[in-house]
C-alpha cells in the first residue's frame, strides 16, 4: 500500500504538471488495485492468494474431489483470456489483478511441498520454449495485440514456466554451485521489485538509442544495479527493522 | 549448498528477469527487432510464475495444520516470517 500510494502520488503530480484533467476516483482505483505501476499487480495477486491460502491447504489435504477441481481454475481462466482476446482484440482490463491467472502455480507450489513430484530435463525446457515462441509468433500472425502474444499469461508461457519449475525442483536435489551475487539479488528481490520501475523511468531518460541490444542492455544493467544499490543503501540508512519490513527492504 | 541459498539464488534470477521484462518496454518496435523481442520475452516469461510457485512452495503447511495457527498474523506478516523458517 505504501508503494502504491507513492507511485499513485507521483503519477498524480506528473498529470497535474502536464495539465491533464484529474479524475480522483480513477486515482483511488489505481491506488487500491496497484495500477499506478505495472509490477504492483503481482502484490495485489499475492495478497489475494495469501488470504485464501489456509482454505486451499485445508481443502487440498482433506477433500480429494475439490482438490482435483482446483487444478482447473487457471486453465479455465486462461480459456477466458483467449476467448476475450480473440473477440475483443485486446486483453481484459483486470486480467492481471485477479488471482485465478496465477493460482495454478501457487497450488503447484503447495502440492510440491506436500510431495508432488515434478521434474523436467533441459531438453524438456527447450521444447517448451520453442512451443512458446511458435505460439507467440502465430498469435502475432493472427493479428492479436502485442500485449497478449508476449504476455506471461498464455498457454505457451505457462508450459515453459512449468518446465522451468520442474527443472529447478530437480536441480534443488543435486545443485552444489553457489552464486553469492545472485543470492544478494534474491535477498533484496522484494525491495528491487518495488523500486525498479522508478529507477527504470530515470534510466529511460538517460538511454536514447536505436540499437535494440544496446538500448535493452543499458536500461537493464542501469536499472538492476541501481535498484540493488538503493535497497542496500536503504538497509544501511534506515535502522528500524519495522520500517524496512514495511517498505519491503528486508 | 543449503536450500536457502539455492532458492534465494532462484529469486535473484527471477527478479532480474522481471527487471528485463520491464526494460524491454519503451522501444519503438516499428523500426524492427520484433521477432528478437518475442523470443527474449518468451525466455524470461518464467519469472512471475516462478515467484508465485515459490510463494506456494514455502507456505508453512505444517503450522497451518496444527491447531494454533493464527490467521490474522499470517495475513499481516504476508507469510514472510513463517515461510522463511521453512527454507
Amino acid at each position: 500500500m505504501i508503494w502504491s500510494l507513492l507511485y499513485s502520488g507521483a503519477s498524480l503530480v506528473s498529470d497535474i504538471h502536464h495539465g491533464v484533467t484529474v479524475h480522483w476516483l480513477e486515482y483511488a482505483y489505481r491506488f487500491v488495485v496497484g495500477k499506478s505501476t505495472t509490477p504492483l499487480y503481482y502484490i495485489v495477486v499475492l495478497i489475494q492468494l495469501t488470504i485464501i491460502t489456509p482454505w486451499v491447504v485445508n481443502i487440498s489435504q482433506r477433500n480429494k474431489k475439490i482438490s482435483k477441481l482446483l487444478w482447473l481454475i487457471t486453465p479455465f481462466y486462461l480459456l477466458y483470456i483467449y476467448v476475450w482476446n480473440f473477440r475483443a482484440g485486446v486483453s481484459p482490463r483486470l486480467y492481471e489483478t485477479l488471482f485465478p491467472a496465477w493460482f495454478g502455480f501457487y497450488y503447484l507450489g503447495i502440492k510440491a511441498r506436500c510431495g508432488l513430484k515434478l521434474k523436467c530435463s533441459g531438453v524438456g525446457i527447450l521444447i517448451a520454449l520453442v512451443a512458446s515462441c511458435v505460439e507467440a509468433l502465430a498469435l502475432r500472425t493472427f493479428g492479436l495485440s502485442r500485449e497478449f502474444y508476449t504476455s506471461q499469461i498464455t498457454i505457451g508461457s505457462f508450459l515453459f514456466s512449468i518446465s522451468v519449475i520442474g527443472w529447478l525442483l530437480k536441480q534443488s536435489d543435486t545443485n552444489t554451485k553457489k552464486l553469492k551475487w545472485l543470492e544478494k539479488f534474491g535477498d533484496c528481490s522484494y525491495g528491487i521489485y518495488y523500486v525498479h520501475m522508478a529507477i527504470l523511468t530515470l534510466a529511460g531518460k538517460l538511454v536514447k538509442c536505436n540499437n535494440w541490444y544496446l538500448y535493452l542492455g543499458a536500461r537493464f544493467v542501469l536499472t538492476a544495479i541501481g535498484s540493488l544499490i538503493i535497497v542496500l543503501a536503504g538497509q544501511r540508512i534506515i535502522k528500524s527493522k519495522s520500517i524496512l519490513r514495511h517498505i519491503g527492504f528486508i | 549448498m543449503d536450500r536457502r541459498s539455492y532458492w534465494q539464488g532462484i529469486r535473484g534470477i527471477s527478479i532480474l528477469a522481471v527487471v528485463m521484462i520491464h526494460a524491454l518496454g519503451g522501444f519503438d518496435y516499428s523500426t524492427g527487432y520484433g521477432t528478437e523481442f518475442i523470443i527474449l520475452r518468451q525466455i524470461i516469461n518464467f519469472s512471475v510464475a516462478t515467484f508465485v510457485f515459490m510463494s506456494g512452495y514455502f507456505v508453512p503447511i505444517e503450522k497451518m495444520q496444527a491447531g494454533h495457527f493464527d490467521y490474522i498474523a499470517w495475513i499481516l506478516n504476508r507469510g514472510g516470517g513463517d515461510c522463511a523458517s521453512h527454507l
